[in-house]
C-alpha cells in the first residue's frame, strides 16, 4: 500500500466512523406532552332529567334527548369541610388458596361485612360470600355459574345477584335471571327471568331494576322494570327508551339501533327517581324513572366526545366519577373524570401512566380512591393507589411500597366502607411474580387527619 | 504514514466500527443503519443470519383482559376460573362489569383451548382473523384491512421471533396486539365456529372482508434481511409519526423512522399513546385508504387531496425502506425498490379537486411527494462522471378513459432530487398546459422518471398515481346575426 493510498483509506475510515457515531448518538426525546386533563362540558348539563318538563311524548315523532342542564354555577371547589386521610399498613383479613381471584363487591351498610366473589375449584362454580371482618367468618350466600353483577339489599338483609341459564350449552345460548339470597344457597330464589344482567341496579328505595331480555341475541326490552325482592311485586316504570330517538345524540353513532342497545344503570343516591343510563359509545343519559324524561350528559376532552365507564355516584349524589376514554378509540387507558352534577363542572386529575381499573368513593363524598394498573413486561403488573380530593382537586399516592391490587377483576379490586374508616383491597400472594398462590383481602385503616 | 502504522490504524478503525455497529444495528443482523435526519447509508459487513422460516403456528400466552385490553395476569385463560372471561373468549361472561361490557352477548362460549395457558395457534386461520377483527374490523376500507393484515402478520411473527430468542412468550393483550378467540365470529354469531375457508352464509360479508385481507400471506421485511419487520401499530397518532429510539437513545429500527403524515392533523386524529408515536396507526391507515382526514365515515367527512387504493402505498409510507415478501412463495420480494407516493396535491380549486380543464389553458399544480422506496433520489454526480441537471423528474402522461389509445407524455415536469427514503419533498409545482384538444374524460398518470436512464418507476413495478380530469371545449362565441327587429305592439314609440 503506498502512502497516498493509506492516507486516503484512513480518511475514508475516519469519515465512516464519524457517520456511524452520529447515527448512534442519543437523540433528545421531547418529553411526552401532558394530556389535557380538563374537559369542558359543552351545553350546561343538568342536575335534573326533567329538563323539558312539559314535553309530552308523541309516538309518531320521537324526542331527541336534550343536553342536560345544571342548576347552579357554584364551582366544584366550593369549600366544605376539608378532609384528608392517612392509611395504615395493609392487614390481611382473608386468604383463599388455589389460583383464583377475588372480586370485592362492597360493604354492608354497617361497615362490618364484605360481599366477595371467588371461584370454587371444588364445586366448579363461583361462590358469593359474606365475610365478617371482625370474626373472619365467611358465609356462602350463593353459588352460580359465573361472576357478574351482585349487590347488597340493605332493606332485605339479603344479596341480589345475576346468574344465567344455558338454553343450549353446545351453542352457548343463554338467558339471564335475577336471584336473591337471604343467607345461604338454599335460601336463594330466582325472582325475575330474563333480566338483562348488565342493566341491573338497585334504586334508593331498595327495588331491583332492570331491562328485560328474553334470551341472548334478542333485543333489550325498552321499558325499565322495578321489582321488590320481598314481595316480588313487579312494575313497569314510566321510562320507556322507545319513546326517544337516540340516532342523533351527541355521540352521533350513525348506525344506532334500539334493539342493539346495551346499557348499565346507576341510581342517584339523593334522588329516588334519577338514574344514569350508560350506553357506552352511544351516550350517557340521565333519566327520570317517574317522569320518563331523559337528558344527555356531554363529556368531552378538547371538544372530542368521551365515553364513560366505572360510573359511580358520590354517596351524597352530587358528583359522578368515572373513567373516560375517547369515543373514537378502542382499548385505550381510561382517565379519571369527576362531574359536579350541580354545576356541570368537570375535573380530570392526572394520575400518571397506567389504566384506571377501579375507583371508589369515600363516605363523605370528598375523596375517591383510584387504583391504577401499570403494565409490566413479563412479570406481574404494578398497581398504584391514589387518593383524589374532588373539592381541593389534589392527588396523593397512598402506600407506594405496598403490593396492592391485581387479584380482583377490574372494578372489584377494592371497596371503601360507608363509614369511611376502612378500605378493603385485594392484596394477593404472588409466587415468582407470575402466579397467584393465594387471593387475599387486606384492610387499610383510613384515619382522618385532625 | 508508513506501512505498519497504516495497517495498525486501519485495524483500529475496524475495531471501532465493529464496536459501534454492535449497538447501532438491528437485532436480526442488520447490514445497514440510518440516521433519523440525514438517512445516511452506511455499509456494514453482514453478520451471519439463521435462515428464516415464517411460522405457521405460534404460541400465545393467553390472559383475561381488562376493558383497556391490558392482561389481567392473575387470570390465565388456562385456569378453570378464567375461561369465560373477556380476553379468553369474545363470547364471554366476566366478573368485572366493565370488562363484561366488552363481551359479545349473543352467546357464552368458553375459552377454546381448554387448559392450555399458551396454545400454539394457527397464524393464518385463527390468530390473524381474530387480531384484525379486534384491531380494525370490517368498518375499515378493504385496502386498509389488507395493509393492516400485513402489518399485524409482520408484527406478530417478529415479536414471536424476538421473544422466543429471549425465552419469553407473546401474549394476547394490547401489549402486543389483541387476540381474543371468537372475535372474528362475533360478526356472524349465528355460526360461532366458522372460519375463513367456509362458504357463504357461514361467512358473511363482514367476515369476508377480513378473510380477503388476511388471505395473501405477505409480510414486511427490512431491506437488509428476510426477517419480519417489527411493524408497530397503535390506534391512532395525531400528526407526523416519530422515530423509535432504543434504550440507549439510538435509532431502534431503521424502518421505524418518523414520517410526515399530513392527513392525520384534523378531524378525529388523536394520540392513543403519547409514548408510542412510531410505526403506523390503524386510523392513519384508514384515512389514506379513504382519502379523508376522518378515519371513519361516522366521525366526519374532510376529504383529502389524494387517496391510496393499494395497501403497498400505505405500508411503504409508514415503514421506511422495507420490502413486501410472500411467505407462501419462498419469501420472495414482491415489491419494487423504486417507489413514491403523493402526499398532498393542491389543485388551486376551492374544493381542491382537479379543475375542469380547457385546451389552451394552463394549470399549476402544487404537489408534495414522498420517497417510499429503498434508495435515495440522489442527483449529484459520482466520481468523475458529469453531474446531470436532474436524475429524477415528476412527470405525467395523458390517457383517455374512453379509449385504449397510447399514453401521451405531458410536457410539464419538475425535479424531485435529493429526497431520502421516507422523506417528503418540498412542495413542487408542475404546470399542466398541454390539455388535449378533444373534450372528454381523461386520466393524468403521474410518474417519476429517472432521466439518466430514462426509466419510469411504473415500468419497474410501481404503478403511476392516476387522477381523473375532465376536458371541455369552451363554447366559442359565434358571431350572432343582428337581431331582427322584434315586432312590438308599440312600434317605434317604445
Amino acid at each position: 500500500m503506498n502512502r497516498r493510498l493509506s492516507i486516503l483509506f484512513a480518511l475514508t475510515s475516519i469519515l465512516l466512523v464519524a457517520v456511524l457515531v452520529s447515527a448512534c448518538k442519543p437523540e433528545t426525546r421531547s418529553s411526552p406532552a401532558q394530556q389535557a386533563s380538563t374537559a369542558t362540558a359543552q351545553p350546561a348539563p343538568t342536575a335534573t332529567a326533567g329538563t323539558t318538563a312539559s314535553t309530552s311524548v308523541v309516538t309518531s315523532t320521537l324526542n331527541k334527548p336534550p343536553a342536560c342542564r345544571f342548576n347552579s354555577t357554584a364551582p366544584i371547589t366550593a369549600l366544605q369541610t376539608i378532609e384528608s386521610y392517612t392509611f395504615s399498613e395493609p392487614r390481611v383479613v382473608y386468604t383463599r388458596t388455589k389460583p383464583t381471584g377475588l372480586f370485592i363487591y362492597g360493604w354492608s351498610p354497617n361497615s362490618k361485612q364484605l360481599l366477595i366473589d371467588g371461584y370454587n375449584y371444588d364445586s366448579h362454580r363461583h361462590t358469593l360470600e359474606v365475610l365478617d371482618i371482625q370474626s373472619g367468618i365467611v358465609s356462602v350466600y350463593a353459588e352460580r355459574k359465573a361472576g357478574g353483577w351482585a349487590a347488597w339489599l340493605p332493606q332485605q338483609q339479603a344479596v341480589a345477584y345475576a346468574d344465567f341459564e344455558y338454553l343450549d350449552q353446545s351453542q352457548g345460548t343463554y338467558r339471564d335471571d335475577l336471584w336473591v339470597s337471604w343467607g345461604s344457597p338454599q335460601q336463594a330464589k330466582r325472582i325475575a327471568i330474563g333480566a338483562d344482567a348488565e342493566s341491573l341496579g338497585i334504586d334508593p328505595a331498595g327495588r331491583l331494576t332492570f331491562f328485560s331480555r328474553e334470551r341472548s341475541g334478542q333485543p333489550l326490552g325498552s321499558k325499565l322494570q322495578q321489582i321488590d325482592a320481598k314481595t316480588q311485586v313487579k312494575q313497569v316504570s314510566s321510562l320507556d327508551l322507545a319513546d326517544w330517538d337516540f340516532s342523533n345524540n351527541l355521540r352521533a353513532k350513525q348506525d344506532f339501533k334500539l334493539e342493539d342497545l346495551r346499557l348499565r344503570s346507576n341510581w342517584r343516591p339523593s334522588n329516588a327517581s334519577q338514574v344514569i343510563l350508560n350506553m357506552a359509545d352511544s351516550g350517557l343519559l340521565l333519566a327520570d324513572a317517574q317522569t320518563g324524561q331523559i337528558c344527555e350528559i356531554d363529556i368531552r376532552q378538547q371538544n372530542k366526545p368521551l365515553v364513560g365507564s366505572h360510573i359511580t355516584w358520590s354517596p351524597d349524589g352530587r358528583y359522578l366519577a368515572m373513567s373516560t376514554e375517547l369515543a373514537t378509540s378502542e382499548g385505550q387507558p381510561g382517565h379519571l373524570a369527576v362531574i359536579d352534577m350541580n354545576t356541570g363542572q368537570q375535573f380530570s386529575p392526572d394520575l400518571g401512566p397506567g389504566n384506571l381499573v377501579d375507583l371508589k368513593w369515600g363516605g363523605s363524598s370528598q375523596q375517591i380512591a383510584a387504583l391504577m394498573q401499570v403494565v409490566a413486561n413479563g412479570s406481574r403488573d404494578s398497581y398504584r393507589l391514589y387518593m383524589v380530593d374532588v373539592r381541593l382537586q389534589t392527588v396523593q399516592r397512598v402506600l407506594p411500597e405496598a403490593a396492592l391490587g391485581g387479584a380482583g377483576s377490574g372494578s372489584g379490586e377494592m371497596s371503601w366502607s360507608p363509614d369511611g374508616t376502612l378500605l378493603a383491597i385485594n392484596c394477593p400472594d404472588w409466587q415468582n411474580d407470575k402466579v397467584i398462590v393465594a387471593a387475599r383481602v387486606c384492610l387499610l385503616s383510613a384515619n382522618k387527619a385532625p | 504514514m508508513n506501512k505498519p502504522k497504516a495497517v495498525i490504524f486501519i485495524l483500529l478503525v475496524l475495531v471501532i466500527l465493529v464496536f459501534v455497529s454492535a449497538f447501532a444495528i438491528d437485532s436480526h443482523a442488520s447490514i445497514r443503519s440510518v440516521s433519523a435526519h440525514a438517512h445516511v447509508l452506511q455499509t456494514i459487513s453482514p453478520a451471519p443470519t439463521i435462515p428464516y422460516t415464517p411460522e405457521a403456528f405460534i404460541p400465545v400466552e393467553m390472559f383475561a383482559l381488562n376493558k383497556d385490553g391490558a392482561a389481567r395476569k392473575a387470570f390465565s385463560c388456562g385456569q378453570e376460573n378464567s375461561q369465560l372471561y373477556y380476553g379468553c373468549t369474545a363470547f364471554c361472561r366476566d366478573d368485572d362489569p366493565e370488562a363484561d361490557r366488552k363481551c359479545h352477548k349473543e352467546r357464552i362460549l368458553p375459552y377454546p383451548y381448554e387448559s392450555d395457558p399458551a396454545p400454539r395457534v394457527s397464524v393464518e386461520n385463527d390468530y390473524l382473523p381474530d387480531v384484525l377483527s379486534q384491531e380494525m374490523g370490517p368498518s375499515y376500507e378493504n385496502s386498509a384491512l389488507r395493509a393492516g393484515a400485513i402489518v399485524m402478520r409482520s408484527f406478530g411473527l417478529q415479536q414471536f421471533e424476538e421473544l422466543n430468542f429471549q425465552g419469553l412468550l407473546l401474549n394476547n393483550s394490547t401489549r402486543y396486539q389483541t387476540f381474543i378467540p371468537y372475535r372474528f365470529n362475533t360478526f356472524n354469531p349465528e355460526f360461532p365456529n366458522s372460519t375463513c375457508g367456509l362458504p357463504d352464509p357461514l361467512i358473511n360479508r363482514d367476515q369476508r372482508k377480513i378473510c380477503d385481507a388476511v388471505a395473501p400471506r405477505y409480510y414486511l421485511s427490512p431491506d437488509y434481511n428476510d426477517y419480519p419487520a417489527r411493524a408497530n401499530h397503535i390506534g391512532d397518532i395525531r400528526g407526523d409519526t416519530e422515530t423509535a429510539y432504543n434504550a440507549e437513545g439510538g435509532i431502534d429500527r431503521p424502518y421505524l423512522i418518523g414520517v410526515a403524515d399530513p392527513i392525520s392533523f384534523s378531524c378525529d386524529a388523536y394520540n392513543a399513546n403519547v409514548d408510542q408515536r412510531y410505526g403506523t396507526s390503524q386510523s392513519g391507515i384508514n384515512r389514506w385508504a379513504r382519502g379523508d382526514q376522518c378515519s371513519l365515515a361516522g366521525n366526519g367527512n374532510e376529504p383529502w387531496s389524494v387517496i391510496w387504493t393499494r395497501p403497498e402505498q400505505i405500508l411503504f409510507h409508514y415503514f421506511t425502506r422495507v420490502h413486501l415478501r410472500d411467505a407462501n412463495n419462498g419469501k420472495q420480494i414482491i415489491s419494487p425498490a423504486r417507489r413514491w407516493n403523493p402526499l398532498r396535491i393542491q389543485w388551486g380549486t376551492t374544493d381542491n379537486q382537479p379543475p375542469v380543464m380547457q385546451p389552451g389553458g394552463s394549470y399549476n399544480v402544487i404537489i408534495q411527494i414522498q420517497n417510499t422506496g429503498i434508495y435515495p433520489w440522489t442527483c449529484t454526480g459520482v466520481d468523475g462522471r458529469p453531474i446531470p441537471d436532474s436524475r429524477y423528474d415528476l412527470r405525467y402522461y395523458w390517457s383517455s378513459s374512453q379509449s385504449i389509445g397510447p399514453w401521451r407524455l405531458g410536457q410539464g415536469k419538475v425535479s424531485v432530487c435529493d429526497i431520502q427514503p421516507g422523506d417528503p419533498s418540498p412542495d413542487k409545482k408542475i404546470t399542466i398546459d398541454d390539455i388535449p384538444a378533444v373534450a372528454g374524460q381523461y386520466i393524468l398518470h403521474f410518474d417519476i422518471n429517472d432521466t439518466v436512464t430514462n426509466s419510469w418507476f411504473r415500468l419497474g413495478g410501481w404503478p403511476a398515481y392516476d387522477v381523473s380530469v375532465q376536458v371541455v371545449i369552451p363554447l366559442t362565441p359565434t358571431p350572432s346575426p343582428s337581431p331582427s327587429p322584434t315586432p312590438t305592439t308599440c312600434g317605434n314609440d317604445c
